[in-house]
């Protein structure tokens, strides 16, 4: 048993891989990070906004003032792109992942699944010498020069791969996703000027098609990666499917990440020749990468590797499931559904109005969350409950501070769910300035009803 | 065995296209946005914009004849040819994109509450007032409310309107100053949505995609805008909803005038004509093609019934909003909560059924 896990962690095997790896994530962090400011998010996420979802136990990060927050992204851009150079490697993707994740857990609002990925992979890549082959750093310093890791640095990003992969598969085995189509019925026809396909998206046929080739490719294609017999054809089909998901959808870039970061996936000859290719067109010496570290090197304890990797996967493993411990229709709830790669998954739009009433003098009146959100933030608050009961403890504060003793917050929200009629979300009678927040089961949003009759 | 799954996959897709292929497509062709927006711009926004134009003339000249000869008579002419035009600046006032939207214009057509103290102290001048003084104003002192301040009394008494219009000539070249610059803005903006090269009927109808930016995604949320608008600020504010049950007549659009509930009704036949393309294309037409349901009701039919109920609410409204404030606020209650179901129809569920986004800048989502 010992020596089948020291052969699966342990054996020795080339760097190239996740040298490259690193040399892409870095590129495509700062070609996000870079879009992201250039398209001006920085003011809309995290400057105008006067109100910040934050998360449930974090409500200690904040924003910073304006030009902190542009100084953040500017350091995040530049160590995004000493992550692809290899430049002070520790440093940079230490300082990358504290400032990226900084960022992620301001607002709710914001989250991404992809965000989460990135948050976990520059995470992961803090403890892998990712810059001992192909960085500056082995330029500067010959000296830390590895030709070979041990299989585990290389492994743990396909693991990682894998799960965003089959937990997104899994999360698509829903009725809804496979029997109705849901939300692809409705997120494909009006595609229909789509180049070539576009003609097919009018027919419910192909929703179903897409549905289910969507979950198939979710739940195979990390096997189909990992055999050297499929690589090939799963790679083209990593590319054909993330490519017409971000012509399709506002995806941004998560298929580019994607497409990018399974290659992983491929031999170690695969990365070796294009990173020689790249050596000969910057003429570097074709041996300047070639010598082995002569520095005695510090090996992490075995045992500390395998006990930090065996706790990071159960976790990944069982994290996503704890949606289980919530009654209720998660899709509905959201009780659970975040970090869980449940991606592209349903249609959800909704409206809510808060109702306010001065309980000393009966004195009643409304919110309009309008007033005090951005567009963005409005629209994501209305389909998730633990938002709305943030906003409502947010309303009951600032009514306390005009002088109203004890303010009641009643929300009156109407959902609407992968195409079914939009219906009350939450229950309307429900005081929300009195209930805590907390991971226990939101029993004020009211069950999901499939038809609307019993309502 | 892993080679043969992959293949069954592709076998899948294969399989599907050719399925595709060979069944009917009689009636399934794909929705031509283009058709919609031609409809909508051509015979709806255009001709809202067209009569607005004329109107303001219309107007204009009213002002004009009685700074001339000021009569009661001339003043009550006036004062319906200022209902006029503001009726019909109401059927174009949700369109805030396009050429109105590029020039900053709609602030000067319509900024309300007006600001009193500044048109005052505007009027206290020794200069020529004209319409070139009047241009390099703020926009909180012109357009229709800037007009309705001058030629209506907020009780209501004509004669202390005459009488302050009869010993200031400055105020009524003022008045004279500010139909004349409505004009200008009214026929500006209706030229330059003319058809034609270069103009913007043209650019309307070309951007017939759906992301943000899109003719059909800027439409659908200046439906949005517009319903919310009347909903929270001509019916919400004054009947006291974010004053904790204060009424607050002063704050109803065109309190002056009492005209609040006849501009929201026009309010309401836009958003009829937009949603339903006057007999032509719109909005509802577009839902049908994606067979967009309401649990088992057509959608486009439950957002026509909601219209419809909006109406008869705003139909038992007997007396002036401002009236009816004091006396019969519930009335306005139920014209509120009508409205608000309105609102989540269209910003939940069409949107959603339309795969549009209810907002305006460019996101990232997964």
């Amino acid at each position: 048993m010992k020596e089948k896990i020291n052969k699966l962690l342990f054996k020795e095997v080339s760097i190239a891989p996740l040298a490259f790896f690193r040399v892409l994530f870095g590129a495509v962090m700062f070609w996000s990070i870079l879009r992201f400011i250039l398209n001006g998010w920085i003011y809309q996420q995290y400057i105008q906004p006067d109100f910040f979802f934050c998360y449930f136990g974090f409500e200690w990060v904040k924003p910073l003032p304006a030009f902190a927050m542009y100084l953040v992204f500017a350091i995040m851009a530049i160590s995004a792109f000493m992550v692809m150079l290899g430049w002070f490697y520790k440093v940079s993707i230490s300082v990358f992942f504290v400032l990226f994740s900084y960022v992620e857990l301001i607002d709710k609002t914001n989250y991404l699944n992809h965000y989460y990925f990135i948050s976990l992979v520059a995470f992961l890549l803090i403890w892998v010498p990712a810059h001992r082959y192909f960085s500056v750093d082995a330029i500067r310093k010959p000296s830390i020069l590895k030709q070979q890791v041990p299989r585990w640095v290389i492994a743990i990003f396909q693991f990682q791969l894998g799960i965003v992969y089959v937990y997104a598969g899994i999360a698509k085995l829903n009725p809804d996703w496979l029997f109705e189509a849901m939300p692809l019925k409705i997120w494909l026809p009006v595609h229909s000027d789509f180049p070539v396909l576009g003609k097919l998206f009018q027919y419910e046929i192909t929703a179903y098609i897409f549905s289910w080739f969507g979950a198939i490719y979710d739940l195979t294609i990390p096997f189909f990666l990992l055999s050297k017999f499929t690589r090939k054809y799963a790679y083209l089909a990593v590319v054909g499917f993330h490519v017409i998901t971000w012509l399709l959808f506002p995806i941004g870039m998560f298929p580019f990440i994607m497409i990018g970061a399974t290659l992983i996936f491929f031999p170690a000859k695969f990365h070796q020749n294009i990173i020689h290719k790249v050596q000969s067109l910057f003429s570097l010496n074709k041996e300047s990468f070639s010598v082995q570290s002569t520095q005695s090197q510090k090996v992490l304890s075995k045992k500390l590797v395998t006990t930090f990797l065996v706790g990071y996967c159960l976790l990944q493993l069982v994290f996503p499931w704890r949606f289980m411990f919530y009654p209720g229709h998660l899709f509905w709830t959201e009780e659970g559904y975040r970090f869980s790669w449940r991606v592209m998954l349903m249609e959800k739009a909704g409206y809510v109005v808060f109702h306010v009433e001065d309980k000393e003098t009966g004195r009643k009146g409304d919110v309009y969350a309008k007033d005090y959100l951005t567009p963005n933030q409005e629209k994501m608050m209305a389909t998730q409950p633990d938002m709305i009961l943030q906003f409502a403890h947010h309303l009951r504060d600032e009514y306390k501070q005009q002088g109203i003793a004890e303010p009641a917050i009643y929300a009156e929200a109407y959902v609407t769910l992968n195409g079914k009629g939009s219906r009350l979300f939450i229950d309307p009678t429900i005081d929300l300035s009195n209930i805590k927040e907390s991971f226990e089961h939101k029993w004020w949003v009211l069950p999901y009803q499939k038809t609307l009759a019993a309502q | 065995m892993k080679k043969y799954f992959l293949l069954l996959n592709i076998g899948i897709i294969v399989f599907g296209l050719v399925a595709c292929e060979s069944e009917d497509n009689s009636d399934q062709d794909s929705f031509d946005r283009q058709v919609m927006l031609d409809n909508l711009g051509t015979n709806i926004i255009l001709p809202s914009y067209e009569t607005f134009a004329k109107k303001a003339e219309v107007l204009n000249a009213a002002a004009v004849t009685f700074s001339t000869e000021i009569s009661s008579e001339n003043l009550s002419t006036m004062q319906s040819a200022w209902k006029d035009a503001a009726i019909a600046w109401k059927s174009a006032e949700m369109v805030n994109f396009g050429p109105i939207d590029e020039k900053v214009l709609e602030t000067s057509i319509d900024n309300w509450p007006t600001n009193t103290n500044n048109i005052e102290s505007a009027v206290d001048t020794e200069e020529t007032i004209d319409e070139a003084y009047v241009i390099n104003l703020g926009s909180s002192t012109k357009g229709l409310p800037a007009i309705e301040y001058l030629i209506f009394d907020g009780d209501q008494d004509d004669n202390a309107i005459l009488e302050s219009l009869q010993n200031d000539a400055q105020r009524v070249s003022f008045l004279v100053a500010l139909t004349n610059n409505l004009v200008s803005i009214a026929t500006e903006i209706s030229s330059d949505w003319q058809s034609g090269d270069g103009n913007y009927v043209s650019t309307f109808i070309s951007l017939d995609g759906k992301d943000i930016g899109s003719s059909t995604n800027t439409l659908a949320n200046a439906l949005i805008i517009l319903t919310e608008e009347i909903k929270n600020e001509k019916i919400g504010v004054p009947l006291g909803k974010k004053s904790l049950g204060e009424v607050l007549p002063n704050n109803l659009e065109a309190w002056r005038s009492r005209y609040s509930l006849e501009l929201i009704g026009e309010n309401i036949n836009a958003i009829d004509d937009i949603f339903n393309g006057g007999n032509s294309i719109g909005f509802d037409d577009y839902l049908d093609q994606v067979e967009a349901k309401h649990d088992d009701e057509l959608l486009s039919l439950t957002i026509n019934n909601q219209i419809d109920a909006i109406r008869t609410a705003h139909a038992a409204v007997n007396l002036s909003m401002y009236e009816t404030l004091n006396s019969n606020p519930e009335d306005l209650e139920t014209l509120y909560n009508e409205l608000q179901k309105l609102v989540v129809l269209v910003k939940t569920d069409m949107m959603s059924q339309l795969g549009l986004l209810v907002t305006f800048s460019d996101n990232d989502g997964d």
